[in-house]
């Protein structure tokens, strides 16, 4: 080799036989332009280094947690790779759903790898994730149906498990001549009863592929509707249901009438479900009015229950995402948005835990 | 703790008012004294004040919190040793969970739910008489 390649190589330069990098800058290449998000993070999760493609899609600065720059969070994530590789000293490989910079969500195969000092303490984890393929995106999904599957059989259990407690109650209540303990056996049947019946029928609502049957129908006529398909399971939480005034007869909207009263219905029971859960010794009560704004017609829902932090609201829409534990195992506010949606209209939902909540369902008015 | 003799105290962790009625009636008709905590924050407070001989947790509370209470909970050497039945509705998403974080141990009981008294109660007799 002439003094000219020598220097070059020492330099990391390649040479005219040999074009590639040597030495550390190879490495240094090989870092930036990997064709997959690499970085490396230290034990606290802070990303210390990214090469060039995961500066390029996801959001900076790049000076923060790792869940914070792919994944918006405020928090570490529950089942971490990095941390299970620090915690166990190897690799570790999980499928996860990350922030785009242009905010769409992106599917990755994620692998974490150990970085050790000389003494062999893991340090540090090599950190790297490529878009999925078809394979795993349908593998995703089988997983992801199996955890929702999951959740409707959690759901169901809990409330099995309630009717249990009743009927146990019922019995001893007899056994021991208490029939205050009779009373309070049989109310806990009833209301759980209601309670799976609701979320049997959100299940199948949610695996039935439906046809819309659209028409024009009085906004009256479907809060009336509403409030009968609640009576009975707002009796159960002991809670009241108040309707406000009757809007105009004469306003109506282009809807499936079965669907919207489902909707509506679903945002009620989310409320006296907060209600019967709140300790506090108020007196505890679900509203609902509609009122007619522009082109839109509000149907607005609010109770002074238990109301949800704002993490909870974030993924409040999210199927099975269910902040109140039990309650219909997360289906009921997904189908709510979705029947929105289907109608043209949206939900808005403000809350603040430990008052209450707020939710408001928006229709387009008949012209 | 409560002296061998002494009425042994039972914390229940569930944010459910039906079962917390079943189980604290269950437990109080079987000569247990207990006392409730509907989330892991509130737990936390109650293990320090009620000093329970055993804890009863549902581990699918919301945002998690039974978990990160329990792992508190074995995490402390004051309390560590105070056994658990997690009750749960999903006993092998937990089992998963446990057996991935090596430095928890593992509750010293499961009971799945929709939950059968007898078995409950003998769960807790083996475990604190």
């Amino acid at each position: 080799m002439d003094e000219s390649s020598k220097k070059q190589q020492a330099n990391g330069k390649g040479n005219k036989s040999n074009p590639f990098p040597a030495g550390e800058e190879m490495f240094k290449v090989l870092f930036e332009e990997v064709p997959c998000y690499t970085c490396i993070l230290d034990t606290d999760l802070n990303i210390v280094a990214a090469n060039r493609l995961c500066k390029e899609n996801f959001a900076t600065p790049f000076t923060r947690h790792c869940y914070q720059v792919f994944k918006g969070r405020p928090d570490a994530c529950e089942e971490c790779p990095a941390m299970k590789t620090f915690d166990e000293g190897c690799i570790s490989e999980t499928l996860e759903t990350v922030k785009h910079a242009s905010g769409q969500d992106m599917q990755v195969v994620c692998r974490t790898a150990p970085l050790r000092d000389d003494s062999g303490k893991v340090t540090g984890v090599l950190h790297m994730s490529a878009r999925t393929g078809h394979a795993e995106e349908l593998q995703q999904v089988m997983t992801s149906l199996n955890s929702q599957v999951g959740a409707v059989s959690h759901g169901i259990k809990g409330l099995l498990t309630s009717m249990v407690g009743g009927f146990y109650l019922w019995d001893s209540g007899l056994a021991k001549d208490r029939a205050d303990r009779v009373e309070k056996g049989v109310d806990i049947i009833r209301r759980n009863f209601h309670r799976i019946k609701h979320l049997a029928h959100d299940v199948l609502f949610f695996v039935k592929h439906r046809v819309m049957h659209t028409e024009a129908v009085k906004v009256s006529y479907l809060m009336n509707e509403t409030f009968l398909s609640v009576e009975d399971i707002a009796k159960q939480m002991e809670t009241e249901v108040v309707l406000g005034d009757m809007p105009d007869p004469e306003i109506m909207v282009d809807v499936d009438q079965r669907a919207i009263v489902s909707a509506l219905s679903n945002l009620i029971v989310s409320s006296l479900h907060d209600c019967y859960t709140d300790k506090r010794d108020i007196p505890h009560s679900v509203h609902m009015k509609v009122e007619k704004q522009y082109n839109e017609v509000v149907f607005e829902v609010s109770d002074n229950g238990v109301g949800m932090d704002s993490e909870s609201l974030k993924k409040l829409f999210s199927l099975f995402f269910n902040p109140k534990g039990i309650e219909a195992a997360g289906i009921g506010l997904f189908i709510t948005n979705k029947l929105a949606r289907l109608h043209k209209g949206r939900v808005e939902v403000e809350s603040e835990q430990g008052k209450g909540t707020r939710y408001k369902f928006y229709l387009p008015v008949t012209e | 703790m409560t002296g061998p003799d002494a009425q042994k105290t039972i914390l229940v962790v569930d944010d459910e008012p039906d079962i917390v009625s079943f189980l604290t009636t269950l437990l109080e008709d079987n000569g247990y004294k207990a006392v409730i905590a509907e989330n892991g924050e509130e737990a936390s407070k109650a293990v320090q004040a009620a000093k329970p001989d055993l804890v009863s947790l549902d581990i699918t509370m919301p945002e998690k919190s039974g978990v990160k209470f329990y792992r508190e909970l074995k995490e402390n050497p004051d309390t560590s040793n105070i056994p658990v039945i997690m009750v749960t509705g999903m006993p092998e998403v937990f089992e998963n969970f446990i057996s991935t974080r090596k430095q928890v141990p593992p509750p010293e009981g499961y009971i799945n739910k929709p939950l059968k008294e007898t078995k409950y109660l003998e769960m807790i007799k083996e475990l604190i008489g």
